[in-house]
């Protein structure tokens, strides 16, 4: 019945049903490719600006708090067990400002950033689109592009803002802009602000304390086994969850198109008999002359659809694949 | 006797189709069922060719009743044991002339792709059709087309061929050329054939003619020796025991 049924389909193939569940899974395909590119592309994006591979903060402490009391003191000592793994460690402080414009007072989120050891955790330097990466401790900034924008910030202009240091005093920093960047990511573009760590630390009373300390594995995947004593050590596959409505949305898109796929196929099932029964009648009345059994009717039907959903499939995929190759998406 | 019928009704819908019928028709006959358009032809070929099962009487096929076999059994006989033949056969639209005669042999499992494709040349050669033999249907004259299906009957050499008006979509040269045709592979090859017609002009090229009006036979007694036919409990086709041979 199979070849038949081959045979049947080939030389009269449906071609509504087999398109029909082609663009379906072509569509479902690259949804996929889309998305997970999409879920790709902002995870890389928060390894290579913000996260790393492994995220190190100190025991108890909450990275939406922004406090400074809570330090990792050594940040030397805390990396050594797992240095022969790593690219290279960032110590970073991270802390609220207010910076005072023209336009009134503006919250900042300040990074302090080691540049040298920055550089081999993070990708800061080759975003920088105006001016020049931060270098040793001089007293520069490298600033959000649409932040300096919103400022009327160029290269070579002076900042300030105000912060609160760890014994609640505040301290007023003055920079000049040095470069700014152009991340591609809307937080750090639109509010960001990087300095020197020795500066940050100095002015707002750290000693050599640090509120994160990122790491860059030389093996991405070996990220869930880092474990450090004393302190939070997070993974990037467990970056908060931050891009779970990713997944989530990805999964959901996939299960509407699945439903759908579902709905054609049992709809062009149905169409299928039944209209083969009205213009297959003749056909069917020869085969019954010929001995067939209501059994092998059965069997000749659904070889035909299942080679008919098979066929969709297979033109689905190549349909996919091809855009997906020349980068039609 | 090869077939035999033995008072067999026939109704739809309480409309009797055909009444009390007795026939007996030897192997190597070839009988016209003559009678007018809804004198009962069709059905009468149906009830023999187990695509109906009677309301009364028995049908007696090689000896066999088959009137009561279960709706299995009568397609392993219509697949093994009748061929068929119609003005309507329009057979598979999407097969060429070779393939739709290969068709019943594979249906049958019979003899591996090489022996069947040359058991259909020769079939072929011998009906005049090697020429189209690798055209679809619907590329065939109307009498091509009516040779490829009593090709088709033909390759699996059944007990008996069912031809149900043959010649109603033919022209009269061309209809004659299929009766003449049937005629000789009648007397070469022994084929039984019960040919229904409402055209009497046939009849000169059958052994026999079978008169029919209004669902009954006229002139056919109620056959004797039905006692010969053996068990009619066992059937012939037992599937069950097929499939554990």
């Amino acid at each position: 019945m199979l070849s038949f049924a081959f045979r049947n389909l080939v030389r009269r193939p449906r071609l509504f049903p087999i398109l029909s569940i082609a663009v379906v899974v072509a569509a479902a395909l690259l949804v996929n490719f889309f998305l997970r590119d999409l879920e790709r592309r902002l995870i890389q994006s928060e390894i290579d600006f913000r996260f790393g591979h492994v995220k190190i903060y100190p025991q108890d402490y909450d990275p939406a708090g922004f406090s400074l009391s809570n330090l990792i003191l050594s940040p030397e000592a805390v990396v050594h067990e797992v240095q022969k793994r790593l690219i290279g460690a960032a110590p970073r402080v991270r802390f609220q400002a207010m910076l005072s414009s023209a336009s009134g007072d503006l919250p900042i989120l300040v990074y302090a950033i080691d540049s040298e050891r920055d550089d081999l955790v993070f990708k800061l330097r080759e975003k920088v689109a105006v001016g020049r990466y931060l270098a040793g401790s001089e007293e520069a900034v490298l600033l959000g592009g649409e932040l300096a924008a919103a400022l009327g910030l160029s290269i070579g202009d002076e900042l300030s803002f105000l912060a609160q240091g760890r014994n609640g005093v505040f301290h007023q920093f003055s920079f000049w802009v040095k470069g700014l960047l152009k991340t591609g990511d809307r937080e750090l573009d639109a509010s960001a602000v990087f300095v020197p760590l020795s500066v940050a630390q100095s002015g707002l009373g750290l000693n050599r304390g640090v509120t994160e300390i990122s790491i860059r594995l030389k093996n991405p995947r070996e990220a869930l086994s880092v474990s450090l004593p004393s302190v939070q050590a997070i993974p990037w596959q467990k970056m908060n969850g931050q891009f779970n409505w990713l997944s989530a949305g990805r999964r959901a898109i996939l299960t509407a198109l699945a439903v759908i796929w579902l709905l054609v196929v049992l709809v062009g099932a149905v169409n299928y008999i039944h209209l083969a029964r009205i213009l297959r009648a003749e056909e069917f009345a020869y085969w019954r002359q010929l001995g067939l059994k209501r059994r092998d009717f059965v069997r000749l039907i659904a070889w035909e659809i299942g080679l008919t959903i098979l066929a969709g499939i297979l033109l689905g995929l190549l349909i996919g694949g091809i855009v997906k190759c020349f980068g039609w998406l | 006797m090869l077939v035999l019928l033995d008072n067999v009704t026939k109704s739809y819908a309480g409309i009797p189709a055909v009444k009390n019928v007795n026939l007996a028709i030897e192997a190597g006959e070839m009988v016209l069922l003559y009678g007018p358009s809804g004198a009962g032809k069709t059905t009468l070929l149906k009830l023999i060719g187990c695509l109906e099962k009677p309301d009364e009487g028995k049908i007696y096929l090689e000896s066999q009743n088959v009137s009561r076999l279960r709706a299995e059994l009568l397609a392993e006989v219509r697949r093994r044991e009748i061929g068929f033949l119609t003005a309507e056969t329009e057979m598979i639209p999407v097969f060429t002339v070779q393939e739709n005669v290969e068709l019943p042999l594979q249906l049958l499992k019979q003899g591996k792709g090489g022996e069947r494709r040359e058991r259909v040349k020769q079939l072929l050669a011998e009906l005049d059709l090697e020429k189209v033999a690798g055209k679809r249907i619907g590329a065939l004259t109307p009498l091509e087309r009516a040779k490829t299906a009593l090709a088709a009957a033909l390759i699996k050499s059944p007990s008996i061929i069912l031809a149900d008006e043959p010649t109603a979509r033919l022209a009269l040269a061309s209809g004659l050329e299929l009766i003449r045709t049937m005629a000789e592979i009648n007397q070469k090859k022994k084929t039984t054939f019960l040919v229904a017609s409402d055209d009497p002009a046939f009849s000169r090229y059958l052994t026999r003619t079978v008169k029919i009006y209004g669902g009954v036979i006229e002139g056919e007694p109620r056959p004797a020796g039905l006692t010969l036919a053996r068990n009619e409990e066992v059937p012939i086709y037992d599937l069950k025991a097929e499939q554990n041979a």
